[in-house]
């Protein structure tokens, strides 16, 4: 079953994208990713820690070679930030891709709409491929495709609040809205999060609190994997319709009585 | 002639009598693959490592990828991101 998802050009060979923060040191990381089953790490750009060279590097940890590295501007509250930070990235990996993160508002980390798209369209024209962090709002959504975003990554939930898809009508819409894939990012908590954001229809589902701040990231890591495989199925398979009362499974013919 | 310059580097006062980029980061220790380099807000490009003069005075950073997805607010102080904010806007 031919079932690759390809973002301009780019071949990401699995549907679930996880997060490098959080994790109580690299060992875990790696070994959380690893049972995921991903291809894909996000990660942020951060000052060297010059003054003390023997810190180990993520990189140390994820292999370039075997893991696409998608750079995210993480942190970033303006545009110009954002720019920076993305800019930065490019220079310091090997990719267009950027995970573009602008920040309205700290207790939330809902994204500022109007800095990302202004954000999308430069970086976009800069020749990134960008891959927006937006709220669960169809129009936005649109928008960002329309200003340059090769993708869209809605919300869930708040990042890091484990709160699951809250609105899985918008994202429904999301994607009868926008010919780019849908990627959900943040919210999810659990396995069956996970699950209905790909049952919906989404292209894949990135997850970094989820996995690592579960009491057994190794653990929660393959279980997210399932999950994700589990929900892409049920999508491709189509569901039965919901309907209030029940149908007999079983053939009434050749009963007793 | 041996000549020591004062550099911000990466927020903190540095001293170094390396005359390129290139040579800061070999003096530094670091692989140039893994690092992006901003001289005075400019990001400068590998290649270019080499034939980058590094001046008295200079504002460099030199970053690399961290583990994040997003991090939370705590965390944010520890990377020294808004250290690296106020700079920008100084």
């Amino acid at each position: 079953m031919d079932d690759r998802l390809v973002i301009k050009g780019v071949e990401f060979k699995s549907r679930l994208w996880v997060g490098t923060g959080k994790y109580r040191d690299f060992e875990e990381t790696a070994r959380a990713i690893e049972a995921s089953g991903t291809d894909v790490v996000t990660v942020a750009v951060r000052r060297v820690n010059i003054f003390d060279r023997k810190s180990p590097n993520l990189l140390d940890y994820i292999d370039p070679k075997k893991y696409k590295i998608l750079p995210n501007t993480a942190g970033c509250y303006t545009v110009e930030d954002a720019l920076r930070y993305a800019r930065l990235a490019r220079e310091a990996g090997i990719s267009d891709l950027i995970k573009l993160e602008v920040i309205g508002d700290e207790k939330t980390l809902f994204p500022d709409v109007t800095g990302l798209l202004e954000a999308t369209e430069t970086l976009a024209r800069e020749g990134f491929i960008v891959l927006p962090y937006t709220n669960d709002d169809p129009v936005t959504a649109k928008r960002l495709v329309d200003a340059g975003a090769a993708a869209v990554m809605p919300l869930g939930a708040p990042i890091g609040s484990g709160l699951g898809i809250r609105n899985p009508y918008n994202i429904k819409i999301i994607l009868e809205t926008v010919d780019v894939p849908v990627v959900v990012d943040a919210g999810v908590g659990t396995a069956s999060d996970a699950t209905i954001a790909m049952e919906l229809g989404c292209d894949a589902v990135l997850i970094n609190t989820g996995i690592a701040g579960a009491k057994d990231p190794i653990a929660m890591a393959e279980a997210m994997k399932h999950a994700v495989i589990a929900g892409r199925l049920a999508y491709r398979a189509g569901r039965i319709p919901k309907k209030l009362y029940a149908t007999a499974s079983s053939p009434l013919e050749g009963m007793l009585i | 002639m041996f000549m020591v310059m004062k550099v911000r580097l990466n927020g903190q006062e540095y001293e170094t009598d390396a005359k390129t980029v290139m040579a800061l980061l070999k003096e530094l220790n670091i692989h140039p693959e893994r690092v992006a380099v901003e001289l005075n807000l400019k990001i400068i490009r590998k290649r270019d490592y080499g034939n980058t003069e590094i001046n008295d005075g200079d504002t460099i950073e030199v970053v690399s990828f961290v583990g994040g997805g997003a991090i939370d607010i705590s965390e944010r102080d520890k990377a020294g991101l808004y250290d690296l904010v106020s700079i920008y806007f100084k």
